[in-house]
């Protein structure tokens, strides 16, 4: 019968030296307090992030025509959530996975189904009470056939956008086109307020989720402005950064290094491979063990000969 | 209230970064890091609590 060989990464020789005890929950308990109180303490010495919260109204007032563009392209079709794809339409494929041409989103399906005119710019206006002109507006748009609406569209593209005095104006523009009294009203309804309580109540008096009102806010330029101040952006390395001069979170260093690097900082694809490669990365550090070379690393790097120094040195 | 309270050292205000080619860090995130490098050499190297008591004994 043959003995199977002894491997020095899996297999372990019976212990016959000396013991001690050890109390390892003593050491658990110290741990515990050290932390809390360097936890409190650095909190009490630097505080943390307190920015406010982006709204709607913000954005509207500091940007009314980026946000009156952004409108526009919702009722347009054109913005950037109209050709998302999964999982809120069937727009577009979204990213593939590697040269897997896995679409991973696609194959989850579109479960946060948005049709962004409705969302965004229809629904919102239907709330407001006493408005016959707007009302007058919504209804002829819902009349229209496609090739009508397309025209207003076209119209209003072509048009000069300008906002003076509280109020925004396209010029030149035909009478019969509702365009520009819906992305008014939009507009004036977002600077009061309106629009981000009827986008983030959903119906409810009370709510946690805000999925239209970010994805809104994401379809204009003036929310990639602030994030590019803060050095909050993919290309900034903005994963593993915070608000401010506060420290980040330091260790997506790996996951957004990705980013920054080619071919993935060209790609379309970029947030699907950068999570397989993570995905494959971690796989690789809880099989550890199991992997010849990997696994003997610390034994061959003999760090642990510095951390037990005094017992290899055979004084203890 | 919120005066007494607050933060003795205010790091609500732009940050500073650290940028050498396509690599960019803040200040605060190197802060961290090189903290995180040191704790771990210093937790290589310094004795075990209690060790010297023994020794003695």
């Amino acid at each position: 019968m043959s003995r199977k060989s002894f491997n020095p990464d899996c297999d372990v020789r019976e212990w016959t030296g000396a013991q001690r005890p050890y109390d390892i929950l003593k050491e658990g308990a110290i741990a515990l307090l050290v932390v809390a109180l360097l936890t409190a303490g650095l909190a009490l010495v630097f505080g943390s992030p307190d920015e406010k919260q982006v709204t709607i109204q913000q954005w509207s007032s500091a940007d009314p025509v980026d946000f009156a563009a952004t409108a526009y392209s919702e009722l347009a079709g054109t913005s950037g959530i109209a050709g998302y794809g999964a999982p809120y339409n069937n727009a577009s494929d979204g990213q593939f996975l590697g040269v897997t041409h896995l679409y991973l989103a696609k194959m989850v399906g579109v479960h946060i189904p948005i049709d962004p005119a409705r969302t965004f710019v229809l629904q919102p206006l239907g709330t407001l009470p006493d408005a016959p002109t707007l009302r007058f507006a919504l209804s002829t748009w819902k009349n229209a056939s496609e090739t009508q609406r397309g025209a207003w569209l076209d119209e209003y593209a072509k048009a000069s956008l300008s906002f003076s005095h509280g109020h925004l104006t396209a010029a030149p523009l035909s009478l019969s086109n509702p365009v520009n009294e819906l992305i008014a009203s939009e507009t004036a309804m977002a600077r009061s307020g309106a629009l981000d309580s009827t986008m983030g109540t959903g119906g409810g008096l009370y709510t946690t989720d805000y999925t239209n009102v970010l994805l809104f806010i994401a379809d204009g330029g003036w929310f990639a402005t602030l994030a590019d101040h803060q050095h909050l952006l993919g290309d900034q390395w903005g994963m593993m950064n915070e608000t401010g001069s506060y420290p980040g979170q330091a260790w997506l260093w790996l996951y957004t290094f990705w980013y920054q690097i080619h071919p993935f900082s060209t790609s379309g694809n970029a947030d699907v491979d950068a999570w397989g490669i993570m995905m494959l990365l971690t796989a690789g550090l809880i099989l550890v063990p199991y992997i010849p070379g990997l696994r003997s690393i610390p034994r061959r790097t003999k760090l642990y000969r510095v951390i037990w120094r005094d017992h290899y040195a055979g004084r203890v | 209230m919120s005066d007494i309270l607050g933060a003795l050292v205010n790091l609500d205000h732009p940050g500073h970064y650290i940028s050498w080619g396509w690599f960019q860090m803040s200040y605060g995130n190197f802060a961290v890091v090189v903290a995180m490098v040191a704790t771990f050499l210093v937790a290589l190297v310094a004795p075990f609590p209690g060790r010297q008591k023994e020794k003695r004994s």
